[in-house]
């Protein structure tokens, strides 16, 4: 899953990009509003999810919220803020936000809503992603097939979250890419295909199905 | 403690008593003295009553059993005395006091055709009437003073009921009202002090209001770094070579030292008073903010930026150093903060009459004139901050400047190719 952080705080920041990245999300950090428009409307879909703070200089984060969801974006949206009023979680919670951490907060936490938020963006309710084969634990960061625990990459683990988070569709390549891939990570172009050969090797060949020239998509039947 | 009930009660009544006490003296003074004239005068009467009988035996049926008269006759022969016993003399004409039988007697003589005439009074007689009658007129103004006095408390009771209830409206009073005291109906004399009242409850409420707002702002401002703080704890626990340990754990150091350095920032702010005392030794200027420059340097060659100083001015200031540090710290600080990499940050200070003027320049892009001062109010963030900042530096170099009884200001240089922070201070 691709995140967008939105912090001024360079402390902040850079640990939130640190602490995503080792879960394996690949996170894209900007420091004002603006950067976080620019962002999301330039690289449309390409983030699924945006950790904002509202205590931005220049551009607030309630103004980059209100625009960005008059524009139609459903991306998912958590704020993080120092500001606890009542008033101000309700107008985030109002504005469109799916979730409010207030600061200081857990990283585990965060991980804790991230999954959560975007379970129930998929309209699931178990926490575990499933296949007819295969069980993807996004809390425990463990896959399991037929009762045997795969061990699997940070990476390889990202790449099969985001084909198991919609069971069926086929993603291309670039979209994978996006999905694990931060700006600032050059990235090789068989990246994905290497990738790719190392997770069907460890979790199945038959269970990533290629459509040339279209992309992969998760087999969901048996 | 005084009670202006009491002091008011006691003092009038104190007025009441002298003066009606004086005025029973001056009555009972008069009342005797003109009835001792009215027994003279009776004295007087009785006298030319007895002249125009023939030997004053008539006189007797009047039933003055009090009064003696003797007549004598043209050749000083006694023709008649109502107590023959009692031995009247003949005396010159006119009042006199003699004493027969060893009682004192007021004696009228006078001479009426030939014969001469006596009259004579028991002077107890006298006094025994005089002092009646100035009793009857003593006594009611005796009377009358406590009563009066009971009036007058209640009067005064009454009157000062209105200060009662401006007491009982102060009790009920909460610490935080907003609302001042009602002053409708209150006398002219009590109402200036309630005015005065109301306006320091206003300023009272307006520093308890800014207080407050320091509190909750400081509170805030304590959270961005003690999220830091927590997020770097997080990630330092997910490091898995050493390598990602020591970097992860040199960023957690820096958090806990942005932290401390706030919590120090913040109670320089909370600590300033608007007048205190500038207390410390006279300190050089151009080799505290060498101090500075060696400080800030190792900050500025990583940032690319050169820091350099010119000092033209062998003043001293008299502050602590550690005051001093922290005002040209905040300003090095964002100075080097809003400079590009390649650029300068210069430290000035020149001498001028009884104070010194230091300045800070950047080669930042300035400020809105509108934000020049406006930069200075806690918390305040101006447009185009790069972050990372508390929003308490310039307000606590305001704060401390002022403490030593100097000024701060900011102002773009003339070209716009950065900002000047100039601080003046007094030099002893």
């Amino acid at each position: 899953m691709r995140i967008l952080i939105v912090e001024d705080d360079a402390m902040i920041g850079a640990s939130l990009v640190r602490g995503l990245t080792d879960e394996g999300y690949a996170v894209d950090w900007v420091r004002d509003g603006g950067q976080a428009e620019a962002a999301l409307i330039d690289r449309h879909h390409e983030f699924q999810l945006m950790l904002l703070d509202l205590g931005l200089p220049q551009k607030s984060g309630t103004d980059v919220l209100r625009r960005i969801r008059a524009a139609g974006d459903n991306i998912l949206v958590i704020v993080i803020t120092a500001r606890d009023a009542l008033a101000d979680r309700i107008e985030g919670l109002d504005l469109g936000a799916d979730d409010f951490l207030v600061k200081p907060f857990e990283l585990t936490e965060l991980k804790a809503r991230i999954r959560a938020v975007s379970r129930r963006h998929a309209g699931r309710v178990e926490p575990q992603l499933k296949t007819a084969v295969l069980s993807l634990d996004p809390a425990a960061r463990c896959v399991v097939r037929d009762g045997r625990r795969i061990q699997l990459t940070a990476r390889e683990f990202a790449l099969l979250q985001a084909l198991m988070q919609r069971p069926g569709a086929l993603l291309s390549r670039t979209q994978l890419e996006s999905r694990i891939y931060s700006w600032s990570e050059a990235v090789d172009s068989n990246a994905v295909e290497f990738l790719l050969h190392g997770l069907r090797q460890k979790i199945g060949a038959d269970q990533i199905e290629n459509v040339r020239g279209v992309g992969w998509r998760i087999v969901t039947g048996p | 403690m005084t009670s202006l009930r009491r002091r008011l009660l006691l003092s009038s009544s104190l007025a009441v008593g002298i003066v009606g006490l004086l005025c029973a003296t001056v009555a009972y003074r008069q009342v005797s003295d003109q009835t001792r004239t009215l027994l003279d005068d009776q004295l007087a009467q009785i006298a030319r009553l007895a002249a125009q009988t023939i030997d004053g035996s008539e006189l007797q049926s009047r039933g003055d059993e009090d009064i003696v008269v003797s007549v004598w006759s043209a050749d000083q022969k006694l023709a008649f005395s109502s107590a023959t016993g009692l031995g009247l003399p003949l005396l010159a004409p006119g009042f006199a006091e003699v004493v027969l039988k060893g009682e004192p007697y007021r004696v009228y003589s006078t001479v009426i055709g030939a014969r001469h005439i006596a009259v004579a009074q028991p002077v107890d007689i006298r006094d025994d009437q005089a002092e009646a009658a100035a009793l009857a007129a003593f006594l009611p103004l005796l009377v009358l003073m406590p009563v009066l006095a009971i009036v007058l408390a209640l009067v005064i009771r009454a009157q000062l009921k209105s200060v009662r209830s401006l007491a009982a409206q102060v009790a009920r009073r909460g610490p935080f009202e907003r609302d001042g005291l009602e002053a409708a109906g209150l006398p002219a004399e009590v109402l200036p002090l309630v005015e005065e009242i109301n306006r320091l409850l206003a300023r009272q409420h307006a520093a308890a209001q800014r207080e407050r707002q320091f509190v909750t702002d400081a509170a805030h401002a304590l959270r961005t770094p003690l999220a830091a703080l927590q997020l770097q704890a997080d990630v330092l626990e997910g490091a898995t070579t050493p390598q990602e340990y020591a970097a992860r754990f040199t960023d957690l150091r820096a958090g806990v030292r942005r932290a401390a350095h706030l919590s120090d920032q913040l109670l320089s702010v909370a600590r300033s008073k608007p007048a205190a005392d500038p207390q410390g030794l006279p300190l050089e200027v151009a080799a505290m903010l060498r101090e500075v420059v060696d400080l800030y340097q190792p900050a500025a060659a990583a940032a690319g930026i050169a820091l350099r100083l010119h000092p033209e001015s062998h003043a001293s200031v008299r502050a602590d150093s550690r005051r001093l540090l922290l005002i040209f710290g905040n300003l090095v600080d964002n100075a080097l903060r809003y400079t590009p990499a390649g650029g300068e940050v210069q430290l000035r200070a020149q001498s001028a009459a009884g104070t010194v003027r230091i300045e800070v320049l950047d080669q930042g892009p300035g400020l809105p004139p509108a934000e020049l001062t406006r930069v200075f109010e806690p918390f305040y963030r101006a447009a185009g901050d790069p972050g990372g900042g508390s929003g308490l530096g310039l307000a606590t170099v305001a704060n401390l400047v002022k403490e030593l009884g100097g000024e701060a200001s900011l102002h773009n240089r003339e070209d716009r190719s950065g900002l000047v922070a100039c601080i003046t201070l007094p030099t002893p």
